[in-house]
């Protein structure tokens, strides 16, 4: 019986950055004890905390659940 | 123009437009010149029509991305001099963006992202009608300079 598909844990996102951007936030990050992705996460999780906030309370309803 | 000496050419003191206010071009044959904050020359290029070349420049998405920049112009006599001047000028200045490709700009990498946060920012972006892609650079840029400022200098990469 085969075994039943897991969900992945991280999905793989392509980017297309100006190289100047790029090597400078990879630096800046290595500064900080992150990895570049590991900063991109650090940056998208602070980011969506400040959104409910940012955009109201019309949002509260439409929120991206947790699920 | 034909006369211009690139060494005492000075750039600052020619006409000019911040990038955002390129619409405002004038509808002349230059050489224009794409100046940052600092008055560094970025980009030298010429045009038939100054006003509708910087409605679809070619770079003009990796400019928009750079902080403060200014368009400079010198206006054309006769348009069969734009390709010698701008040469000249060029070979003059040697501006970092010339002999760049396009694609050599940018540098594609992979990140690996937890799904439930790119499904909770694409929810937002969706809105905002953004890609996660532009959303991650301007991040991106916007924590770059961020570290800059606080560093007041970009951060060079040792040598072992």
């Amino acid at each position: 019986m085969a075994r039943p598909k897991t969900a992945a844990p991280y999905q793989p996102v392509t980017l297309r950055f100006p190289k100047d951007i790029l090597e400078q936030c990879r630096l800046h990050a290595l500064h900080e004890d992150r990895s570049l992705n590991e900063q991109v996460m650090h940056i998208v999780k602070a980011w969506l905390k400040e959104q409910p906030a940012m955009r109201g309370n019309h949002h509260e309803s439409h929120r991206p659940s947790s699920t | 123009m034909s006369l211009i000496d690139p060494a005492v050419l000075d750039v600052t003191a020619l006409p000019s437009l911040p990038l955002e206010r390129r619409a405002e071009c004038p509808n002349i044959a230059a050489v224009y010149f794409v100046l940052n904050a600092n008055n560094e020359l970025l980009y030298i290029g010429r045009a038939k029509s100054l006003c509708f070349r910087w409605q679809q420049h070619h770079r003009l998405g990796h400019f928009l991305k750079l902080p403060h920049l200014r368009i400079a112009w010198l206006a054309a006599d006769a348009q069969e001099t734009l390709p010698t001047i701008e040469k000249a000028l060029i070979a003059h200045f040697q501006p970092r963006y010339n002999g760049l490709r396009v694609n050599g700009l940018l540098r594609q990498t992979n990140v690996r992202a937890e799904p439930e946060l790119l499904r909770k920012a694409r929810f937002y972006l969706d809105e905002d009608g953004k890609s996660i892609n532009e959303f991650l650079v301007e991040q991106l840029t916007t924590y770059v300079r961020q570290r800059e400022q606080a560093s007041s200098s970009p951060i060079k990469e040792e040598c072992a």
